[in-house]
């Protein structure tokens, strides 16, 4: 018999069997670097248990959109992706640099590991979205994640966005994010996250190929 | 908040018609309760005005309407007016309730949660409603053409209904209203390339989509074009829809397509179901009314019906009569998920059987042990040049040392007036000490081959620790154990569970069982038939009635008797017999089961890849301790050999003393 071997997983995982729905991934680059410290990082926390929240609540979503977290400085996987049924509460604690080319480069493997599973697994995907949130300016060399960046968006095998938050290096963002990164109103995460959950609802109802359809960032972007 | 319209409508025949509740909102419009009607009518009142299109079809429909199509979806049945005479802003329509997106009834996940009782049969008996909703939809002339998973209900007994029916296609002789809506998972290959739906939809086009969800719910969920591509592009499931790479067919190893890991194939189903799918999407099946039709389906499905069969192991598990064994079975020990809720157990597994298991794998035992130090190796010899001129620098540096030793003594005793007297001797010293010597090059040679040994040797025993211990193994062990103490704990809170329910039936059963025993029928002789009426008063009738608490707000009654009226329904309840076969409802013990099972699922799963995943470890350690041994000897073996040669050098003076500074800071 041909059994498989996977590491572990936590309990209640879903398998591609029991669950057959074609994915929505998202992918959230956060920024962890002590300049997040104190409310940013609270408010950063609460958001992100939100949008889990918004995601559950829908039967469709739940089935379809699947959320992987990582934070960087340092970077760290926290985790892979799954659908909102395994919640997970990151509680992010601000203390490191802005390693952010290395978290850029790591979440695009991430996403790249992700596909091959979901084609092994004959599980039909919609493009994966990457959403970079940070407050400061790379620490690390960027260019080459830059580089992966409008390779990925070029080849459309993700779709990259970026959201400036305080006094982030909105220059470096431009030069990173093929798509105009936008500025974080105040610290309205909350607002960022409901905006996220309603896109990703409604981008799991979409069809794959459409072209990405978002609503206008009203109500937490400085437009 | 929108705020809820207060002001009337008027229906097609001019009845005032007050809305109630919001109950639902969608993208074109809001659907309310009725105030003052039958509970059976909802209004779908729209955002924006109407095109007078929409409003000419909506009329047409409303004069199309008839028993059957309101029997099976959400057809609307009287159009709605702001005001007498204007224009429709809104439609009544059958109200439909307790009805689930069939997307949760074909994904085994929200099956097994919305639809615990459903197997099998179910899934077959929803896809033959389906095919009967979608017949009389389209004998009417009707084409739903958005054919997707979330307008399509389905109930607890399989029944379905078709909703968001103001965009089905309507005909009315030459004249065309269109569906402009749709979902590309359900789109024939044919117009699935179209940048808009604004075409005629055909019944061939809503066939394809029927054809789609008859496959998912008889293939748990799995879209038909889902599979696994060997190509090497992104092979979404439009575009294969569009080159008919059907994963399951029998034509998809040229379509470069195979079906997902744990799926079954088109054997579970007979023959000409699957010569059905074959149809539908194929090349054939594009052409003009080539694919199956509702009423097609419908036969083919009823015939499946009539030959199906119960699993022998599990009852849930009803499969078609035409295979050898069940299917279900396989794939649910193939995959370790469960596809259904069984309604016997809530565990498939044997913990004790499975436990023997894994006692039969033997610890692999201590890690031989290799070091370095259980090498006797004889130093490397030193070039005959080189020996000599380490032993002279030995009475070089012993020398020095003495002079250095007299001078200090000489300065201690102020022996010495002027300590320029002390430069010549120094010079002396320092010359002894540091004059280069052949002693150099090789102790420098040595002691990098030391290094690297010493490297490689750090590198081997992690590796050899890892890899060849048996901390793996332990650690898995206890993994295990953790599972095994979570199966039976999860068995013991469902024994509880089971314990009280059974203990209120048997309560249930034995208050009936005193409930027939009047008394009257006790026969104490000091229990006289005016305390009787006394107690008929009181409500207390039957042995049944008879507590210490009810007995005693009688003032007429005192201790002895109220105790012999205990001691009366104790003697009648000695002859009650609890019998189980009456006891616990099937409905009840089933809602039990389905409450433990999907918690101990992932346990069993994990019992059992973690047996073998033990097994495997021990396998491994087992190998590694035999492929791994050679490299790590040599490395000990090398690191002995250089250990003992630079020992050589580990004997001069100033090794020695650095040595003593290493111990005595601490460094390495």
């Amino acid at each position: 018999m041909d059994m498989i071997l996977p590491d572990q997983q936590p309990l209640g995982a879903v398998t591609f069997a029991e669950n057959p729905e074609p994915r929505c991934p998202c992918l959230l680059l956060l920024d962890t670097s002590g300049s997040m410290a104190g409310q940013p990082i609270t408010e950063l926390n609460e958001g992100i248990r939100e949008f889990y929240n918004e995601l559950q609540n829908d039967s469709l979503a739940i089935k379809r959109v699947e959320v992987a977290l990582l934070s960087f400085g340092p970077v760290r996987v926290l985790s892979e992706f799954n659908t909102a049924e395994c919640f997970f509460d990151p509680q992010l604690e601000a203390v490191g640099d802005t390693p952010m080319g290395e978290a850029i480069k790591r979440g695009i493997e991430l996403i790249r590991n992700r596909k091959d599973q979901y084609r092994a697994n004959g599980i039909s995907f919609y493009r994966p979205w990457i959403f970079l949130i940070t407050d400061g300016a790379p620490t690390d060399e960027w260019q080459s994640a830059a580089a992966m960046v409008r390779e990925g968006e070029a080849s459309k095998a993700f779709a990259f966005f970026a959201i400036g938050v305080n006094k982030a290096d909105m220059k470096t963002l431009k030069q990173i994010s093929v798509r105009e990164p936008v500025k974080l109103q105040g610290l309205r995460f909350r607002e960022f996250f409901q905006w996220l959950s309603n896109s990703m609802k409604s981008a799991s109802r979409s069809n794959p190929g459409d072209k990405i359809m978002l609503a206008s960032p009203l109500g937490w972007s400085e437009i | 908040m929108a705020k809820v319209p207060i002001k009337p409508f008027f229906d097609s025949s001019g009845s005032r018609i007050v809305l109630g509740k919001k109950i639902g909102s969608g993208g074109e419009g809001d659907v309310y309760t009725i105030i003052n009607s039958h509970n059976d009518v909802v209004a779908k009142i729209y955002h924006k005005p109407l095109s007078r299109q929409k409003q000419e079809k909506l009329l047409l429909m409303v004069k199309g309407c008839n028993d059957e199509l309101k029997a099976i979806s959400a057809w609307p049945t009287s159009v709605l007016h702001a005001k007498a005479g204007g224009p429709v802003v809104g439609f009544l329509m059958p109200k439909i309730s307790d009805y689930e997106p069939v997307h949760k009834a074909y994904g085994p996940t929200h099956r097994k949660e919305v639809f615990p009782h459903a197997d099998w049969r179910f899934l077959v008996r929803t896809a033959k409603n389906l095919a009967a909703a979608f017949y009389v939809i389209h004998k009417f002339g009707y084409v739903v053409g958005d054919v997707n998973e979330g307008n399509i209900l389905v109930n607890q007994t399989a029944c379905v209904r078709l909703i968001d029916c103001d965009s089905f296609q309507v005909r009315s002789g030459s004249r065309l209203f269109n569906c402009e809506v749709g979902v590309a998972h359900f789109t024939p290959p044919e117009i699935q390339e179209e940048k808009h739906y604004d075409m005629e939809r055909t019944k061939n086009h809503d066939n394809f989509g029927l054809a789609i969800l008859i496959f998912q719910l008889l293939f748990l969920g799995r879209h038909p074009y889902a599979g696994v591509y060997s190509g090497k592009e992104d092979m979404p499931i439009e575009k294969a829809i569009t080159e008919y790479r059907f994963a399951y067919g029998k034509n998809s190893r040229l379509r470069m397509i195979a079906p997902p890991p744990n799926s079954v194939g088109l054997p579970v189903v007979p023959d000409e179901v699957a010569g059905f799918f074959e149809t539908s999407f194929s090349e054939d099946g594009a052409r003009h009314a080539g694919r199956p039709e509702a009423g097609d389906w419908w036969d083919v499905l009823e015939d499946l019906e009539n030959h199906m069969r119960k699993c022998s192991a599990d009852s849930m598990h009803s499969y078609y009569a035409g295979l050898s064994s069940c299917p279900w079975c396989r794939l649910e020990e193939h995959s370790g998920i469960l596809l259904f809720l069984s309604a016997d157990s809530i565990t498939k597994i044997d913990i004790r059987r499975e436990w023997q298991k894994v006692e039969a794998i033997i610890p692999p035992g201590q890690i031989p042990s290799v070091s370095p130090m259980d090498y006797a190796v004889r130093p490397m010899p030193l070039h005959p040049g080189i020996a000599r001129s380490l032993d002279f620098r030995g009475i070089r540096q012993i020398a020095g040392v003495g002079i250095t030793a007299v001078c200090i003594v000489m300065l201690l005793g102020e022996m010495v007036t002027d300590y320029l007297w002390f430069v010549p001797a120094a010079v002396v010293i320092a010359a002894l000490f540091l004059y280069p010597d052949e002693t150099v090059n090789e102790k420098r040679r040595r002691k990098a081959s030391l290094d690297g040994a010493r490297y490689l040797w750090d590198l081997w025993n992690k590796k050899w620790l890892a890899e060849a211990g048996d901390e793996v193994f332990f650690a898995q062990l206890n993994h295990l154990r953790e599972f095994r103490q979570k199966y039976e704990k999860i068995g013991q809170e469902y024994k509880a569970d089971f314990l009280s329910l059974e203990q209120t039936i048997k309560d249930r059963q034995l208050r009936q069982f005193l409930g027939r025993w009047s008394i009257d029928s006790c026969l104490n002789p000091r229990i006289t038939a005016g305390l009787k009426n006394v107690l008929k008063a009181a409500g207390i009738r039957t042995a049944a009635d008879i507590a210490p608490a009810a007995l005693r707000s009688i003032p007429q009654l005192d201790n002895t008797m109220a105790n012999e009226l205990l001691a009366w329904r104790d003697k009648t309840a000695r002859n009650f017999l609890f019998d189980p076969s009456k006891g616990i409802e099937r409905d009840d013990m089933q809602a039990l089961i389905h409450k433990y099972q999907p918690r101990m699922k992932p346990v069993e799963r994990e019992l059992k890849i973690g047996t073998l995943k033990l097994r495997r470890i021990q396998e491994d350690v087992v190998k590694k301790r035999i492929t791994l041994r050679p490299a790590i000897e040599k490395r000990a073996r090398e690191l002995a050999q250089a250990q003992a040669d630079y020992e050589v050098f580990g004997r001069t003076i100033e090794e020695m003393a650095l040595q003593d500074i290493r111990r005595i800071f601490n460094i390495r």
